[in-house]
């Protein structure tokens, strides 16, 4: 499972400190988007300081980043291709009069025109992205699905006949394309619209696939679209199961479409995204995909001198979300395990994983459990650590990791690991309670 | 289409029948009686209990006696009932989750039973974290359903499950019955299993804003297994219980809850049920010398509702 940046620290046009930075923040992986910028509705780019790379072709406007990034050894898996929307232009104040006849009635015809210019360019610039795609490497690209008040009840053939487009250009590259949950916009409040359902993201994947005879088609997750939406993230997750191929991790308020760091949005500690769902979504379809750590608005808030910082965060909040996936994978890797705490941790890593990975004993400081039986397992002295079989894994089940960890480092203990049950299968709200701890 | 609203906040136990009076002058022809406020969910929570549910069945008829008569005077019908809610408190103790399911919902039946309502809306349980999956928490509601199965076929009852919202950390997501076609199913399999129309769908407006939830979609694929609406309105962050039309979110000031939706979604499935709305918290925002006149707005809201879906229907014949 990779765990890639989002890219905003990198210029596309100047890479080499911004990939340098990223080397150092601890990231191998970048997901650039490789676009050319597509022009809204009325022809317009949205960036006014692009300075003319707009019209560059993507090789040429890609090629310097790409280059770094090899020479650094910096993996580019995933890359976002163009997106657009068929927005109402009627609906916008200062292009309203545009698409009006003079009777003040919609002039169709010139929407019409508009969308089919739109599009085609559109096709163009997403049959370019996946040929760069091809030569260099490239696995997925994110190509998410036409969207906007002019697509209401035509979501799916306008959508079919969009991606059936790619799927030679697609199979010919070796390139994955990837579809995306979205919103949709009613009066400025942002609601489930294309794909923000599983079960239809489902659909539409397979249908497309099946069509195209190959698996060309994917879902990439955006968990910032699901926590603006609602969605059950356990659900979503479970629901699409192997067609999910990439996750953006990105936190926000549930109303805000904005990319926070991952954890970051709370309160009263508590967080507001579904983390728990998340995790045990991709613990549940064995996840083994792209995580694409999407922080941009947190990082840009910060000044350019502590954005270094901020990212450093970002790859560990990436590592801690994958290693939480892989929590029973890593129990996989060990011939035995022993574990060390005989409290609430213990219990519950006995009442989720005790049948599937007994343990052959856990241990605890404090003497006064010394020899007695918790959870059906003796509770031993941590001395009894120093005669353990080959490849046993000691799991620290206690908050204290790091306390603990030096304790086992000191009496020569191997394979140290850290459990935890925070986001456990189930829950068991009822807490242990001890009278002599 | 007839227009309804709930009883909370517009009908008290002191003076019954000024208040169904009132609702019948501002506009209403049927209610949704909140059984609700005799154990309110609050106190649940809290694990408290208060003794109303004690009543014997005969009482409780009783009791509601005078409920039904004030009703049948001012020409309302009662034509949906809310079952006190929640009927399962995690982490709370085996005594009360009993009570609320052997004794609260039998007893719940029987009352709706009493007042001929057809239909009697259920909250699922909400134990999709505690239990790890949606299908896990489905099951332990499903076995509360079935359990209270026997009785509404009895009494030609249709329990209605209801799209919920959970909160996390204040930001309100998707609980039970926030799928449009899991709960079509499970409706299908446990009206087939029971040979009646026992189980049906309360579509909430309100909850299905907060998450998110195409109103148009989710009404066509319920279909007729849409028997009742919680009809109301919020600005998508909080479960206020407005009025519709009230929320706008962006300079245009258009609406930010998906009416149009609503009503094409209720067109494109001929809806024949009632309109009732779900608006107590409106009646306790306004001053109470504005009751009658916020009642009024609300059954016209009504009324335009009935219109839009009458209209649109018939373009759809």
């Amino acid at each position: 499972m990779n765990v890639i940046c989002h890219n905003i620290m990198v210029n596309i046009e100047r890479p080499a400190q911004g990939v340098r930075d990223l080397k150092r923040a601890g990231f191998n992986s970048l997901a650039p988007d490789i676009s050319v910028r597509v022009p809204d509705f009325y022809g317009r780019y949205k960036n006014k300081n692009s300075k003319g790379i707009d019209l560059l072709s993507v090789s040429e406007r890609c090629s310097p980043l790409f280059d770094s990034c090899r020479e650094n050894g910096v993996q580019i898996s995933f890359v976002y291709g163009p997106s657009y929307q068929l927005i109402d232009p009627l609906q916008d104040r200062k292009v309203k009069d545009n698409f009006l006849k003079e009777d003040d009635l919609p002039d169709i015809e010139a929407i019409e025109a508009a969308e089919a210019k739109l599009e085609a360019f559109t096709r163009k610039s997403a049959d370019e992205c996946i040929e760069f795609c091809g030569s260099n490497g490239v696995k997925y690209i994110l190509i998410p699905p036409i969207s906007g008040d002019r697509t209401r009840g035509r979501e799916w053939e306008l959508n079919r006949d969009f991606y059936m487009s790619f799927v030679r250009k697609a199979k010919e590259s070796g390139v994955c394309i990837l579809l995306q949950n979205m919103c949709r916009d009613v009066g400025g409040h942002l609601v489930r619209g294309v794909c923000a359902e599983a079960s239809d993201a489902a659909d539409w994947v397979d249908r497309l696939n099946e069509e195209a005879g190959a698996e060309v088609f994917g879902v990439c997750v955006d968990i910032g679209i699901c926590s603006l939406c609602g969605n059950n993230v356990h659900e979503f997750i479970t629901t699409l199961g192997s067609r999910v191929k990439a996750v953006v991790l990105r936190d926000c308020d549930g109303h805000n479409d904005v990319a926070l760091m991952p954890f970051s949005c709370a309160r009263r500690g508590v967080a507001q995204t579904d983390w728990m769902g998340l995790i045990r979504g991709l613990r549940d379809i064995d996840y083994d995909g792209e995580l694409i750590v999407n922080c941009s608005d947190t990082a840009r808030a910060f000044s350019p001198l502590l954005r270094p910082t901020v990212f450093r965060l970002a790859k560990e909040a990436g590592d801690y979300i994958r290693w939480q996936v892989q929590l029973e994978q890593n129990l996989k890797k060990y011939k035995s395990i022993v574990l060390f705490g005989a409290g609430n941790m213990c219990r519950n890593y006995m009442k989720c994983y005790g049948e599937q990975y007994p343990p052959l004993f856990t241990c605890d400081n404090n003497p006064k459990l010394w020899n007695t039986e918790f959870e059906g397992l003796t509770v031993k002295n941590p001395e009894e650590l120093r005669n353990l079989p080959e490849g046993c894994g000691v799991y620290i089940c206690n908050i204290y990791y790091r306390e603990i960890e030096t304790q086992l480092k000191e009496m020569g203990i191997k394979n140290i690991e850290y459990f935890n049950d925070e986001y456990m299968p189930t829950f068991y709200f009822d807490r242990l309670e001890r009278d002599n701890q | 289409m007839k227009i309804g609203v709930q009883t909370k906040n517009a009908i008290v136990d002191r003076n019954l029948q000024e208040g169904f009076t009132m609702l019948r002058d501002a506009g209403f022809s049927c209610c949704d009686f909140s059984l609700d406020t005799y154990l309110r969910n609050y106190d649940l929570y809290q694990g408290k209990l208060n003794s109303f549910f004690d009543y014997s069945v005969e009482e409780l008829r009783e009791y509601f006696t005078p409920h039904k008569e004030a009703a049948q005077v001012a020409g309302i019908e009662v034509s949906q009932m809310h079952m006190p809610y929640p009927n399962y408190v995690s982490g709370e103790s085996d005594e009360l989750n009993d009570y609320l399911r052997n004794v609260v919902a039998p007893k719940s039946m029987e009352v709706c039973a009493f007042f001929e309502c057809p239909y009697i809306v259920v909250h699922g349980f909400k134990l999709s974290h505690y239990l790890g999956s949606e299908a896990a928490e489905w099951e332990k509601t499903s076995d509360f359903l079935e359990f209270l199965a026997p009785l509404a076929k009895e009494y030609g009852i249709t329990i209605c499950i209801e799209n919920l919202y959970t909160s996390l950390g204040g930001h309100i997501v998707e609980g039970p019955c926030c799928d449009a076609k899991k709960a079509a199913e499970r409706i299908d399999r446990m009206n087939d299993k029971f040979g009646a129309e026992v189980l049906g769908f309360c579509f909430d407006t309100g909850h299905a804003n907060l998450v998110g939830i195409d109103f148009e979609d989710f009404i066509v694929t319920l279909g007729h297994r849409l028997k009742v609406l919680h009809v109301h309105d919020n600005d998508g962050i909080m479960d206020l219980h407005q009025l519709p039309f009230t929320f706008t979110r962006s300079r245009e000031n258009t609406s930010s809850t998906d009416w149009e939706g609503f009503v094409s979604g209720l067109s494109k499935i001929h809806y024949q049920g009632n309109l009732c709305f779900e608006t107590g918290p409106v009646l306790s925002s306004f001053p109470d010398i504005m009751k009658s006149d916020v009642l009024e707005i609300i059954a016209k809201i009504g009324k335009y509702f009935s219109g839009e879906i009458y209209h649109e229907t018939s373009k759809n014949i």
